[in-house]
């Protein structure tokens, strides 16, 4: 079976402000209904990166095709397919949410009838609604990030670029916004979406890319970075009538060291993973009689993992 | 929910979106409710006047002030910071990724403080009337006078809109004030001294039909306009829109409606003075302009194929073929048979020498004017200056050289003016005193200014040679990757 055309594909991307290279050969697809995540330092280069994407910088070399259009060579059909949502945008006085959206839907060409059913149906997916007639500069942080995804949203756009959407937004609105994303890629919508918070980006992409001094470091799922970034094998244990029994068998067991007791559970280094380590492990704290009531790997945090990535890169080579 | 219905879809969207904030903003409503007061204020005590059979003079003064307070100054700055704002806010890129070009968002914005204005205007015409039926008033004059200043406002609009495409505050005061100098300066300069006796002896436009003079006017008039949105156009575009060509191309159609109307009717002679707000700044921006590396804005240029590459020279964006447009921009002005410059005494025969002839000095001072800035411009060290500001200082201190040597030589007799007219615009500042000089400071002066514009004009065609390699490699470039697949 061939894999259809990737909707987003950068190839060999370079882009230098004087004597700085702020993105070094950057190369990746992103295909249709994908979320994929981008993350990096500040100054790593990823904005430089969207901003190439959505057309508004010019690359030094390389090349960037969204939906089989050149972003150099066909700059308006591009801008015609994607949606960019930048950081922060600010709010125009003496407009209301209804007109601001009823600007873009003019600017994109939608004469008034189906303005209006767009304008419907995305107030609608952003719930908007309850403050169409609200003057945009009293929006609150969350509110304005919901109108900014609608005026995304707005031409319909196939790719949809965002860069750091979720900044300064307090949780609920985070939950909120995560939902609508994954709203978005279900109805085939492609997203490259930047953010500073790993955790987020994890739950929230199908995969994820890392880059560092403007490079691709790390490319794929939050659990292949997780499972590259080689560590012990750490399980969180519970046992009836609390961990107590536990640090007795902990102590008669070889190769295995009770990390840390807490109330009601405790944290157990397994050491390096190995074939059914672990379901070795969980087999004999059966058969030694212990009541085990829950047993799980714990896993790594995407932040600890990303730190180890980089540590293992900027470590000397032999 | 349906869209808001209070513009029609023919209307242009920049215009809408300008339109509904500029009406509910501050400046505006300030403005139309004290202009409202104030004229009924006026209206009610012409009326007591004018049934006291009291002078009324000072009312008709104070009528015109205060409809060219809010006309000539609030409306059109309101424009000072059209552009900037968006920018600053962050909201121009957003719009700019929609389908309005920066034309139509420098256009939408300028169209919506003119309709401001012309709706001002409209709200003025109840109280015009009134005038009419008190007595005294020329009703058609009123009128006329009031079209002539919506004019003025618009063209004043249109200049605040390309001064506020630049980012910082002070750099937009900056232009202004330039512009305001450049303006004072040359009614100076073609008023009196060399220029005087070129154009103001030729008798105004008396004798020719209005229309004709009327048509000529709203022609410049137009091209200026367009000049100035393409200006602010040029400014909020991304480097990969080039509208620096059809700026020049506005330039050049300015050189011909000149030619065309000065050499028909010999008596418009304005149109020149007109022309040159258009002309300079034009000519200023394209020696200033830096070469862009970006390869899409060639691109338009290769369907000429190559002898259409070679004449489209002047054209494309960047210094090198700003050079090239300012010498032929020149070359125009300079030959036009009811130029600017035909009317200066002197004109060389083939054996007269340099000092001898005011027209050629002054056309050699002239084109030095430009291009000596723009050659010390491409210097390393100065390259990385604002381009624009250095060139009207450069100017702004060549005007300070030549006013204090004048007055040095006037107070003490040194003899420090024949060195400082060696600098072209020094020279072109100077020549209106050059009669009373001994023979021998003005040759020497105009081998001076001669020398240093020959040396200007050979460092930058030495200095545009790689340029315009770089420029044609591009050029190649991009038509390898237009067909190279991703």
């Amino acid at each position: 079976m061939t894999q259809a055309a990737p909707i987003i594909a950068v190839r060999d991307l370079y882009r230098s402000f004087a004597e700085v290279e702020a993105v070094r050969g950057i190369s990746f697809d992103i295909h249709r209904g994908e979320v994929v995540g981008f993350i990096g330092a500040n100054g790593a280069g990823k904005t430089t990166t969207m901003r190439i994407m959505a057309t508004l910088e010019p690359p030094t070399s390389g090349a960037v095709e969204i939906c089989g259009y050149d972003i150099m060579n066909f700059p308006g059909a591009v801008r015609g397919k994607i949606g960019w949502m930048p950081d922060t945008f600010g709010a125009y006085p003496n407009m209301t949410v209804a007109e601001y959206l009823d600007f873009y839907g003019r600017a994109f060409g939608y004469e008034s009838a189906r303005r209006g059913e767009r304008l419907r149906e995305v107030m609608e997916f952003t719930d908007l609604n309850v403050i169409s007639e609200r003057p945009m500069n009293k929006l609150s942080k969350g509110m304005g990030q919901r109108l900014c995804l609608g005026r995304t949203l707005m031409h319909d756009p196939e790719a949809l670029i965002m860069d750091e959407p979720a900044a300064g937004l307090d949780p609920k609105a985070r939950i909120e916004f995560k939902r609508l994303v994954r709203l978005l890629a279900e109805q085939g919508k492609t997203i490259f979406i930047s953010s500073h918070i790993l955790s987020e980006l994890g739950e929230m992409c199908d995969s994820l890319i890392f880059i560092d001094a403007g490079r691709v470091v790390h490319q794929g799922t939050a659990a292949e970075l997780q499972g590259d970034a080689k560590g012990p094998v750490v399980v969180e244990i519970r046992l009836d009538g609390g961990p107590a029994k536990l640090r007795e068998w902990a102590e008669r067991t070889p190769g295995v060291r009770l990390v840390e007791m807490l109330e009601n559970k405790a944290l157990v280094d397994l050491g390096e993973e190995t074939p059914g380590l672990v379901s070795g492990v969980l087999q004999k704290m059966i058969a030694d009689g212990l009541p085990v009531s829950d047993f799980h790997r714990r896993t790594r945090k995407l932040e600890d993992a990303f730190v180890d990535l980089l540590k293992k890169l900027e470590a000397p080579q032999p | 929910m349906t869209a808001p219905a209070d513009f029609p879809d023919w209307i242009s969207p920049m215009l809408v979106k300008e339109l509904r904030q500029g009406m509910r903003a501050r400046a505006f409503l300030i403005s139309f409710l004290a202009l409202q007061g104030a004229l009924i204020l006026l209206t009610v005590i012409s009326l007591s006047n004018s049934k006291a059979g009291e002078d009324t003079t000072a009312a008709t003064v104070f009528y015109w002030l205060i409809i060219c307070i809010p006309l000539l100054l609030v409306m059109p700055f309101s424009g000072l910071n059209a552009i900037s704002s968006e920018r600053k806010e962050n909201t121009l890129e957003l719009i700019f990724l929609s389908r309005l070009s920066p034309r139509r968002i420098a256009a939408g914005k300028w169209l919506a403080i003119v309709a401001q204005s012309a709706l001002l205007v409209s709200a003025i015409l109840p109280y015009a009337v009134l005038r009419y039926y008190m007595g005294g008033v020329d009703l058609i004059a009123n009128l006329e006078a009031l079209g002539w200043l919506l004019l003025g406002s618009a063209a004043l609009t249109s200049v605040t809109i390309a001064v506020s495409s630049g980012q910082s505050v002070v750099r937009r005061g900056f232009s202004i004030i330039a512009f305001v100098m450049i303006l004072f300066w040359l009614f100076g300069l073609l008023s009196s001294g060399a220029f005087g006796f070129a154009l103001f002896s030729s008798g105004g436009g008396s004798g020719i039909p209005i229309w004709r003079q009327l048509t000529a006017c709203f022609l410049l008039a137009a091209l200026f306009l367009f000049s100035m949105i393409e200006f602010a156009a040029g400014k909020l575009a991304p480097d990969a829109v080039n509208h620096s060509s059809s700026r020049r191309l506005a330039a050049f159609a300015v050189l011909l409606v000149c030619c065309c109307y000065t050499t028909l009717l010999p008596g418009v002679w304005w149109l020149w003075l007109g022309s040159a707000f258009i002309l300079i700044p034009t000519c200023i921006g394209a020696v200033c302009e830096p070469v862009r590396d970006v390869p899409s804005v060639y691109r338009p240029f290769q369907r000429f194929g190559f002898p259409g590459r070679v004449l489209a020279m002047p054209l494309y964006p960047g210094w090198p073929g700003g050079v090239l447009f300012l010498l032929i921009a020149l070359g125009v002005v300079f030959l036009a048979p009811h130029g600017p410059f035909s009317g200066l005494s002197g004109a060389a025969g083939r054996h007269a020498r340099l000092g001898d002839s005011v027209r050629l000095r002054v056309m050699i001072a002239t084109a030095g004017s430009f291009l000596l800035p723009a050659a010390v411009l491409r210097l390393p060290r100065v390259r990385s200056l604002p381009p624009a500001v250095f060139f009207i200082s450069f100017q702004g201190a060549c005007g300070l050289v030549a006013a204090l040597t004048s007055s040095l030589a006037g107070e003490s007799g040194t003899d420090g003016e024949p060195l400082a007219a060696s600098i072209p615009f020094c020279h072109l500042l100077m020549s209106g005193n050059m009669a009373s000089w001994p023979k021998s400071s003005v040759a020497f002066s105009a081998s001076g200014e001669a020398a240093a514009t020959a040396a200007s004009i050979l460092a930058l065609f030495i200095m545009m040679i790689p340029e315009w390699r770089k420029i044609f490699a591009m050029q190649r470039a991009f038509k390898r990757d237009a067909s190279k697949p991703v």
